[in-house]
């Protein structure tokens, strides 16, 4: 009887586990960020992973693997918290055309980061978690999915686009703070 | 000279004002990957959102068109590109009052550009200081996020780290690390967001104008706010991520079947 037999008897056969295919790179590379913003998105999404990989952050994610809660709610509600702190932190300077993509990318790397830690993070918690960023954004706006279609046809109808120059020079600011 | 406001309310003015255009613009931004992931998985809130988005894509093209038409009238291309600080400036004041044009410019004269160090600079600041007060830095965004939950425990001292030397945002950080409470982080923005919600419903044009000239005067802005060294942050984060995979297996207790056999027949016998 030899060392490697042994080994290999007492070694347990782990199922193959089908790879992931909703990684960071392969959803990045589906986002068609608009060139002249691809820098700043790229800046926003480095401070977003800057800041879930911080040791400050640490401890929370790790209790993160420990919870309860459903893996896509966590992912999509963890990042929406990260793209709060960034918008805090930066006075609201982050375009918000870039939030849900920043977001989406965001989700991904955090569950990269988290299968990388020993969670099981599956395509279907990934997808579940961008839908629940997504969602919870436009929430936050005011806005449900059953509302954009009809904001959107509103708001971008041309004939609705022209404003008078008087407008464009003194936009009545949000009353409510 | 209009009213001033509190830092934080101004930020949160602005980034309440983003709202309105920006969210469909991210998502004709990202449509292509969540429709990508709603097929993969079949997920069907996220297959809706990506028929949305593009229905989005199809009125952002409008859009574009209209705001080319627009760039060739003098003005309007002057509120699309929004290159002009003075414009800016004069946007800011007249959308969330001087103090958030004078802190947003403050803060980018005042060496606070390098938004990442200051956002991890300032969450060490937070944790350090409600561990003092006995709370959490992110209690108020815990009460509403599991991602965060519990961070009250973790705030030592060890995590005063030498990133925290980004100054100037001192107040923010006191008001940011405030004990948890029925009037978190998340829910003031959610508040005030649905505050400007339904100004946006009321005011739809407005909303539509006040967000695109944010999003104009935020951008030379936000330019002065991009890191210093790209390069030396990647390389700072590499160090750390590997030393964080180093720490991790330490102290790995190694499983009794890949240890060392005492027993010196087989493998001695094999090296003698």
């Amino acid at each position: 009887m030899d060392m490697d037999g042994i080994i290999q008897r007492e070694q347990p056969q782990q199922p193959e586990k089908p790879a992931r295919q909703a990684t960071s790179a392969a959803v990045r590379g589906q986002m068609q960020v608009p060139p002249e913003q691809a820098e700043t998105f790229e800046k926003v999404v480095a401070a977003g992973r800057k800041l879930l990989y911080s040791e400050q952050l640490a401890p929370d994610i790790q209790e993160t693997l420990a919870s309860d809660a459903p893996m896509g709610e966590k992912l999509g509600g963890g990042v929406v918290s990260l793209l709060a702190i960034l918008m805090t932190k930066t006075n609201g300077a982050i375009p918000p055309q870039l939030l849900i993509p920043a977001g989406v990318a965001l989700v991904t790397e955090a569950g990269d980061m988290l299968e990388e830690a020993g969670a099981e993070v599956s395509d279907n918690d990934v997808a579940e978690g961008v839908a629940v960023m997504v969602e919870t954004l436009l929430q936050r706006a005011g806005v449900s999915l059953d509302q954009v279609p009809q904001l959107l046809q509103q708001g971008g109808a041309p004939a609705q686009e022209a404003v008078p120059p008087a407008a464009a020079e003194a936009p009545q600011p949000p009353q409510e703070v | 000279m209009p009213q001033a406001i509190p830092l934080v309310a101004a930020a949160f003015s602005v980034s309440a004002g983003l709202t309105a255009g920006g969210i469909m613009g991210g998502l004709m931004v990202a449509g292509g990957a969540l429709t990508g992931l709603g097929a993969l998985t079949g997920n069907k809130k996220l297959a809706r959102i990506g028929a949305i988005a593009s229905l989005a894509g199809g009125v952002g093209s409008a859009l574009g068109e209209l705001g080319t038409a627009a760039s060739g009238a003098g003005a309007g291309g002057a509120l699309q590109t929004g290159a002009n600080a003075t414009a800016g400036n004069t946007i800011a004041d007249a959308i969330g009052g001087g103090t958030a044009a004078g802190d947003l410019a403050g803060a980018v004269a005042s060496g606070a550009a390098p938004a990442a160090e200051a956002v991890a600079g300032e969450v060490g600041k937070g944790i350090l200081e409600s561990a003092g007060s006995g709370g959490s830095m992110f209690g108020s965004v815990l009460d509403t996020n599991p991602f965060m939950g519990g961070a009250a425990a973790s705030a030592t001292p060890s995590l005063a780290s030498p990133m925290n030397t980004v100054s100037g945002l001192g107040n923010t950080a006191g008001t940011f690390g405030q004990a948890a409470g029925p009037s978190g982080l998340l829910a003031r923005a959610g508040d005030f967001a649905k505050g400007v919600g339904g100004w946006i419903e009321k005011n739809p044009q407005s909303a539509k104008l006040v967000s695109g000239l944010i999003e104009g005067a935020a951008s030379p802005y936000l330019n002065k706010l991009k890191l210093k060294d790209q390069l030396e942050m990647e390389q700072r984060y590499a160090n750390w991520v590997r030393q964080k995979y180093s720490d991790s297996v330490r102290n790995l207790q190694i499983p009794s079947i890949f240890a060392p056999v005492p027993s010196a027949g087989i493998i001695s016998g094999q090296r003698g």
